[in-house]
């Protein structure tokens, strides 16, 4: 799992069928000190976490087909919690 | 399987319910520095990784990513890539002892 910051959200009406009911935020992974570190993902989010809050990803594809339901979803990256703090 | 130091841990409140009860550490990936091979540098990238062991910060961890992650015991119905499988006591490269550091 990866600590990412949620920058934005993206909205996508002609897309995979897996994708509709979830919504999809822009990810940008971070470090220990809170610094940007690589480049964003897309991350389906179920937590309906805000802009600029800190956030779980996890790339579990196994996970995120049983999140929406569906065993040929092409999705791979879901919030998996919101953080409250890191140390 | 990597090697990584325990540089922190994670608190999350509102999370997957088969997330509840699970501790996070924030782990750095560890690398054999080439330069200078008896030692470890700090490899790229933060991860957080569940435990089941007991790690702490400072402590150097051996964790598994991907979907082999799960199959450490009870994880597989949990939404998590990355799991540490073991709290390493010494690390030896070409017959260098580089875990714990020699003084």
């Amino acid at each position: 799992m990866i600590l990412a910051r949620v920058d934005g959200m993206v909205v996508s009406t002609v897309s995979h069928p897996s994708l509709r009911g979830c919504r999809t935020v822009i990810c940008q992974p971070l470090d220990e000190a809170g610094r940007a570190e690589g480049a964003p993902i897309l991350a389906l989010d179920p937590h309906s976490a805000g802009q600029h809050q800190r956030v779980l990803v996890s790339t579990d594809g196994a996970a995120t087909r049983r999140l929406v339901g569906d065993p040929r979803s092409p999705l791979r990256n879901s919030v998996i919690a919101v953080l409250d703090e890191t140390s | 399987m990597q090697l990584a130091r325990v540089i922190g841990t994670v608190v999350a409140t509102k999370k997957e319910e088969a997330m509840q009860g699970r501790k996070l550490l924030l782990l750095r990936p560890l690398l054999v520095d080439e330069a200078d091979p008896p030692r470890l540098r700090d490899g790229a990238g933060t991860v957080v990784a569940t435990d089941s062991l007991g790690a702490g910060p400072g402590e150097t961890v051996l964790y598994c990513q991907g979907s082999s992650a799960r199959q450490a015991a009870g994880l597989q119905t949990v939404p998590v890539d990355a799991v540490v499988v073991g709290i390493v006591d010494t690390v030896e490269v070409s017959r260098h002892r580089i875990h714990p550091a020699q003084p």
